[in-house]
């Protein structure tokens, strides 16, 4: 029941959040339209870096206390946090094209987002092609927290390198010239609310059916064994 | 598992057929903000210019969460078919074992 409440609250965030986005927020001065982008592609990587912290997290606590719970939920959290990372960089090369002229620049940002895009593919790909399951876990749980290094990174570049990414327009590192309309910033939180409960809700149907996963491998392996 | 296999496919469905296809016609006409973000460098002064960027930032979206629901949706299903495949793996050893005795 607690999840279905997780679900229906993400969807009422999500339904007032379109609303924002289309009919009450004011257009932006000289980004014009393809601005709206912003609602989506900021929530998006804030959810992208909070599931690699997620992720690194798990994995220590996994290797520490050897509760297959932990494990179930760093796997659960990098496999939505690879589908977070994947929509930042499409996103993003939708909004720079109309705005920059290009579709993707090295700058600082968007490489240090590419990284983060490739730590969870490598977590993947290290947990689905190793033979020795132990090992395994332990070797993507360093991949893991490499990843959690470089969120921050992804953070702090725009305010430590200048390049074509705008610098940050909320926080305590915000830059002071580029502060946000009021209704930008409330469609802002609004949207990143929406999409953080959604994040948790995915999250949590991906490790309940995570565990059962690991039920039904454990049952095959004593099912061999009986033959 | 079968709620989120059934009513959260429709509502994604939904919600990205609202956000991609019903709501964008209401932006065009919609007033001028007083801040801005960085100058851009490839602007152009039409109100409806770029709406098809911000249609597939959408589009994509929705079409990236509908298909990871549904592949856990392909996912339960195999597991289910698992779970009955070890229920009558256990039956006929139990079943057997009794003969032997």
């Amino acid at each position: 029941m607690g999840k279905q409440i997780f679900l229906l609250v993400s969807l009422v965030f999500i339904l007032i959040t379109i609303y924002m986005i289309f009919m009450w927020v004011p257009t932006e001065l000289n980004l014009g339209i393809s601005q709206r982008i912003f609602y989506y592609h900021v929530p998006l990587a804030w959810v992208g870096m909070i599931s690699i912290f997620v992720v690194g997290l798990s994995s220590v606590v996994h290797l520490l206390t050897k509760n297959n719970k932990w494990d179930a939920i760093a796997y659960s959290a990098a496999e939505i946090g690879v589908i977070f990372a994947t929509l930042i960089l499409v996103t993003g090369a939708l909004w720079a094209k109309p705005a920059w002229g290009v579709w993707w620049s090295w700058d600082p940002k968007l490489t240090t987002t590419l990284i983060l895009w490739f730590i969870y593919v490598a977590y993947l790909m290290v947990r689905s092609y190793s033979t020795d399951r132990i090992a395994a876990k332990k070797y993507a749980s360093v991949v893991a927290v490499i990843g959690a290094i470089d969120a921050p990174l992804i953070y702090l570049a725009s305010v430590w390198w200048r390049n074509l990414h705008p610098r940050l327009n909320i926080g305590p590192l915000s830059d002071s010239d580029s502060s946000l309309d009021s209704k930008m910033l409330l469609t802002l939180l609004i949207s990143t609310i929406a999409f953080t409960i959604f994040y948790i809700y995915l999250l949590s149907e991906r490790i309940k059916m995570r565990k059962i996963e690991n039920d039904l491998d454990e049952v095959h392996r004593y099912a061999s064994n009986e033959i | 598992m079968h709620l989120m296999k059934f009513k959260f496919l429709i509502v994604t469905v939904l919600l990205g057929v609202l956000s991609v296809v019903v709501f964008p016609a209401y932006v065009v006409g919609i007033p001028y903000s007083e801040t801005h973000f960085a100058a851009p460098t490839n602007q152009n002064s039409s109100p409806d210019a770029n709406l098809d960027y911000l249609f597939a930032v959408f589009f994509l979206t929705w079409l990236a969460f509908f298909g990871y629901i549904f592949f856990l949706s392909r996912k339960l299903k195999s597991m289910e078919k698992e779970v009955v495949l070890l229920k009558n793996f256990i039956k006929n050893n139990e079943s057997s074992k009794h003969l032997d005795v």
